[in-house]
């Protein structure tokens, strides 16, 4: 607030200069290291890293249940044919007009069962199947070190990359590489190329750095949906 | 220290991911929705064929609707569930091959880190591998194990961690020398009883 009332414009504290880890191994970072931008410090946990894995699988999968919705109209369609080609049906003394519309109302009903279908069970199913998977896979070894050996990571937001840097780990990915962000309530995904990714847990964000982490995404993402 | 220069391929790439995807599971993700899908549709054909000899024979007549399970149901259920199994097993190279299209195509935009020449450097106590476009580097102690599925060796620095070397890029003392320094480094483990 004070650097508000002293008439410049409104810093971002997170916003400051990065300076290179001063123990860095030799051979690690012969990139030219400095690169400026938004600094977040996240610990990601093994929960995380599941969680960041079933939001890749959401993310790859289109959403809607168009294509369940038309395969249960064709399943309905399919069976009634069927009825009518072993030609018991259509016959009197069935009012006009009857058959017609329940054959109509049938297709619809089933049409609308494939939707819930494919926009609310078979997401579930992949949900489950993604965590599940996640937690095998991720499970923490025998003497329980978490993903890239724990720890505060830091991360930079760079104008050329981002830089994450964590006690055990790092990483850097070019701007280029960027594809886009996915979010859920807990976590903030970055996305570099098919399959590649970066979690940031919210709680370790304040809602300021959250909308830097946006902001930087906006403003270097190539693709437009993540 | 050792220095290798590699090539990742897309079907490399493809490939891992499809191995990597199927670990503790009969399929992938992607497989293990196809199941379900087929489940259901098992499910619903059967309901389907009452529905329809109801609405479409005679509307003030419901006892189609209530026709107890035959053999006919089965019959049909069971080739639907067949087809899904099918498809679903089929689905490791669907996916495969889906993959490396995906990965060859963002590759020929410069926007995919997994394909392309990269440089790994193993050395007392740290691993860095490099890429055109992005980095990573681990701490040696962070190895959980070495791999060598046929045409590939693979260290993993964690489960999800997998850093592939392909065969074809390594001259036999240069699979030689990682073998020994993934030794040195597990090496304490191998010790205690």
């Amino acid at each position: 607030m004070n650097e508000v009332s002293s008439g410049t414009p409104p810093r971002r504290p997170w916003e400051r200069p990065v300076t290179p880890p001063s123990a860095r191994p030799a051979g690690l970072w012969t990139s030219p290291a400095p690169d400026r931008g938004p600094v977040l410090v996240v610990r990601v946990d093994t929960e995380d890293e599941v969680a960041a894995s079933r939001l890749a699988v959401a993310a790859m999968t289109p959403r809607g249940g168009l294509g369940s919705a038309a395969l249960g109209g064709l399943v309905m369609l399919t069976a009634v044919t069927a009825v009518l080609a072993s030609g018991s049906g259509w016959k009197s003394p069935v009012p006009e007009g009857l058959p017609l519309l329940a054959i109509l109302a049938a297709i619809a009903a089933f049409a609308g069962l494939g939707w819930l279908a494919g926009a609310y069970l078979l997401p579930l199913v992949r949900r489950w199947a993604s965590v599940a998977h996640a937690r095998r896979v991720l499970r923490p070894g025998p003497d329980g070190v978490p993903p890239d050996g724990g720890g505060p990571a830091r991360v930079v937001l760079g104008t050329r990359a981002l830089h994450w840097t964590g006690p055990r780990a790092a990483r850097r990915f070019d701007v280029a590489l960027l594809r886009g962000l996915v979010e859920d309530r807990d976590h903030m995904m970055l996305r570099f190329g098919l399959v590649s990714v970066v979690v940031l847990p919210r709680r370790d964000l304040a809602p300021e750095q959250q909308e830097a982490v946006r902001d930087w995404v906006r403003r270097h993402a190539r693709e437009g949906r993540a | 220290m050792i220095a290798l220069s590699i090539n990742w391929h897309a079907e490399d790439q493809a490939w891992l991911l499809v191995a990597q995807n199927r670990r503790g599971l009969p399929f992938g993700i992607g497989g293990s929705q196809l199941v379900a899908g087929g489940a259901l549709l098992a499910l619903s054909a059967p309901m389907a064929g009452r529905v329809a000899s109801w609405a479409a024979v005679n509307p003030h007549d419901p006892t189609p609707l209530l026709r107890p399970p035959a053999w006919d149901d089965a019959v049909v259920a069971a080739a639907i569930l067949g087809a899904a199994l099918l498809l679903a097993l089929l689905s490791r190279w669907t996916e495969r091959l889906g993959l490396r299209t995906m990965l060859e195509m963002r590759s020929e935009e410069g926007r995919e880190p997994l394909v392309g020449p990269v440089s790994v450097t193993l050395g007392p106590d740290r691993a860095t591998i490099r890429g055109a476009t992005w980095e990573a580097s681990y701490d040696a102690a962070l190895l959980t194990g070495i791999e060598e599925p046929p045409g590939y060796l693979i260290l993993r620095f964690g489960a999800a961690r997998p850093v592939m070397l392909p065969r074809r890029d390594l001259t036999e003392p240069d699979a030689a020398a990682v073998r020994d320094w993934a030794a040195g480094v597990l090496g304490h483990d191998d010790a205690a009883p």
